[in-house]
């Protein structure tokens, strides 16, 4: 009696858990099958007796990093709690979350894309059929896209190739290698015919590019993305993360195939999209937990962003020295030096200026080109070194104080 | 030692050992233990991640195989080496005695075989020695290394292509452990059970600063712990974990102090920072933590 009480409630169980591992792949969690038949032996080894630990359980199984590990208590919370623990029904799954934040900025860069559009044609006329490398971004039609992203991903193709020679080209610095000389002379019975040297491995750049999106920044942000996205292919320990008023690793949703997925899944990765910037705690965020510090150098941190920061004054510039002194090179992409009238005294801007080793312009496929060149090591950059640029502006009486 | 049966029986077994943790941690290792899945825990530095591992081994009495990982981590140190030079002196010995051919064949056995922890791990087990592996900060591997080890968390086995593949009927208690400088890939994640270890709450961490620091008096336990709960709310660039409490306490100890002042807080300040900026706000700073109603 009891034994097919005890079946029948397993039954209603596992259809509950079939439900919930519906809506969670819904919210894109990762459920395998074998994740649903762990849980089940779970659930026989840790039983019922409490909710408590049969979220713990759950949890322990299904979640994979601390984001999760919040909407997976939302969605358990919701989920289990309309239901007792073992009811009969079959729970149907409930819709997804509504996400305010991303679909307004997913509105945000539509609309700026579609005004701009209309401004382009006014200007340059419909029959344009070349997108010109100087174009800036912002002023691009939305069908002009897929030229573009290819373009983007032939240049982050060429970088990739670029960046993995330097390791080849290695002249000095020859060292017998006794494992692998020994290894090849067995071949010929032990005697050393040929002997194999080592030579030192240059170090692999570790790139960080932290990513501003915040209205301002979105249509820009998109296209540096689409660079990163494509550059993560050719450069897999690439690390790209974007920032508002937080900091949130995205080079996972970057690994997806196709960007416009891996866009709405950065989208959705619960940045805050349409709150003011925070630069300086973004900043420090990033140095406290991401940046390595056994690869401080051959680190290259590439922040993209118009700096309007409406943090804590001083922050900002503390978290910018800190990073620069733990990095190789440190660059600031701005689309606001498309203009020629743009003098960076903006609170964020003055503050960040003397730690950079570069201020570059980022607003079309020209000066995304050169900065990718300059990555390369090549190029006459002093004319862009952040510093001489920041003392160039002090002397002007432009800039703000810095601390 | 035979293994824990519940939840509760792992919190006392971790317990015993000097760990004490919620019952959120302890379902992770239950669950580690029972289905004989890799366990992956992520937490701030500090919060003892490799502890756990140390002490689950004391405690199931299983020998403890630690990999440390670091950048350029390669399957020669992580896994295993064939020793070139015995095997160079067995062909010169060989070669004076038999016809050679034989001896090639004989070169790549197992007892030219030099195990490193993987591998290790894995004879461990199939020798019906069980071992806790611990694989430490993973984040700090390279990519490669990480797509290798997925042959290795979901089957156990290593293929040695002079040898052919290593397996075991068991399989070890896996523990792998980061810092989350940099996400580890949901490939890895997916084959483990997670878990997130946050800073204790000052209670929990009451009862391990008394286990850690014997003779330590109540009072300045107490203090400790609220001080460096207040410590913790506020943004440091890294935050002192719960082995900084224990440094911390253990040189309070050493100094025969039962309470704290402003005096021995300024003049222990290295044990709980090691950065200049950190130091520097937190010396502007321990009039507040020290302050009214702060420590009571």
């Amino acid at each position: 009696m009891k034994g097919s009480r005890q079946r029948l409630l397993q039954g209603s169980l596992t259809q509950a858990m079939l439900a919930f591992a519906q809506r969670l792949r819904a919210d894109k969690f990762i459920i395998t099958p074998n994740h649903l038949s762990d849980c089940l032996r779970a659930m026989d080894l840790v039983g019922m007796a409490s909710r408590r630990r049969f979220r713990l359980m759950l949890e322990s199984l299904l979640v994979s990093n601390q984001e999760e590990l919040f909407r997976f208590r939302e969605h358990f919370a919701d989920f289990w709690q309309d239901q007792p623990l073992l009811a009969q029904d079959d729970a149907p799954p409930k819709t997804l979350l509504s996400r305010e934040g991303p679909a307004a900025a997913r509105s945000i860069t539509s609309v700026q894309m579609e005004s701009a559009q209309d401004d382009q044609r006014e200007t340059i006329g419909a029959g344009l059929e070349i997108v010109k490398s100087s174009m800036d971004f912002s002023k691009l039609r939305l069908e002009d896209l897929e030229q573009v992203q290819s373009q983007v991903l032939r240049m982050a193709r060429k970088l990739g190739k670029r960046l993995s020679r330097r390791q080849r080209s290695v002249k000095r610095a020859r060292k017998l290698d006794v494992r692998r000389s020994l290894r090849r002379g067995l071949q010929h019975g032990g005697e050393i015919v040929a002997p194999v040297f080592r030579a030192r491995r240059q170090g692999r750049l570790q790139i960080y590019a932290l990513v501003d999106i915040s209205g301002s920044m979105a249509v820009y942000g998109y296209f540096f993305l689409l660079f990163l996205h494509s550059l993560q292919k050719v450069w897999p320990s690439t690390q790209s993360y974007v920032f508002s008023t937080h900091l949130t690793p995205v080079s996972q949703h970057l690994a997806e195939n196709d960007f416009g997925r891996a866009w709405n899944l950065v989208l959705a990765s619960g940045a805050n999209w349409s709150g003011g910037t925070d630069m300086g705690e973004s900043f420090f965020d990033f140095y406290r937990k991401h940046l390595r510090p056994a690869s401080a150098s051959r680190a290259v941190v590439i922040v993209v962003s118009d700096g309007w920061d409406r943090g804590a004054a001083g922050r900002m510039g503390e978290a910018m020295d800190l990073i620069g002194q733990h990095c190789r090179r440190l660059y600031w992409l701005n689309p606001l030096l498309s203009s020629d009238k743009y003098e960076p005294i903006c609170q964020g801007m003055s503050q960040a200026l003397p730690h950079l080793d570069y201020f570059l312009p980022f607003y079309n496929l020209k000066t995304l080109e050169d900065f990718c060149h300059s990555l390369e090591g090549g190029g006459d950059l002093g004319r862009w070194s952040g510093s001489r640029i920041w003392a160039e502006a002090c002397e002007a009486g432009q800039a703000g104080t810095t601390t | 030692m035979t293994e824990p049966d519940s939840v509760e029986a792992v919190i006392q077994m971790l317990a015993q050992g000097g760990y004490y943790c919620d019952d959120d941690l302890a379902m992770g290792v239950f669950l580690a233990i029972k289905l004989g899945k890799p366990l992956f825990l992520e937490g701030e530095p500090g919060v003892g991640k490799t502890e756990m591992a140390k002490v689950l081994a004391q405690r199931l009495g299983r020998r403890l195989i630690r990999l440390q990982c670091y950048e350029g981590l390669d399957i020669s140190t992580a896994v295993y080496e064939w020793n070139y030079a015995k095997q160079l002196l067995s062909l010169r010995l060989a070669g004076d005695a038999a016809p050679g051919r034989e001896a090639l064949e004989d070169v790549f056995g197992p007892e030219f075989l030099l195990s490193r922890p993987l591998l290790d791990a894995i004879r461990s087990e199939s020798q019906g020695q069980r071992v806790v592996l611990l694989i430490d900060e993973l984040d700090r591997a390279d990519e490669e290394f990480e797509a290798f080890l997925l042959e290795l968390l979901s089957d156990f086995q290593v293929t040695i292509p002079e040898m052919g593949t290593v397996g075991s009927d068991t399989v070890p208690l896996v523990i792998l452990t980061s810092n989350r400088t940099r996400e580890i890939h949901d490939a890895i994640k997916r084959r483990c059970l997670y878990h997130w270890i946050d800073y204790p709450s000052p209670e929990k961490e009451l009862q391990i600063v008394r286990a850690k620091a014997p003779g330590i008096d109540e009072r300045l336990a107490r203090d400790i712990c609220q001080f460096m709960n207040r410590l913790r709310q506020d943004d440091y660039l890294k935050r002192p974990g719960v082995a900084e409490s224990l440094d911390w306490a253990q040189a309070l100890v050493l100094l025969h102090r039962d309470h704290l002042d402003p005096e021995v807080v300024r003049q222990t300040k290295s044990c709980l920072f090691k950065n200049r900026q950190d130091l520097r706000r937190f010396q502007d700073g321990i009039a507040g933590y020290l302050g009214a109603g702060a420590l009571e």
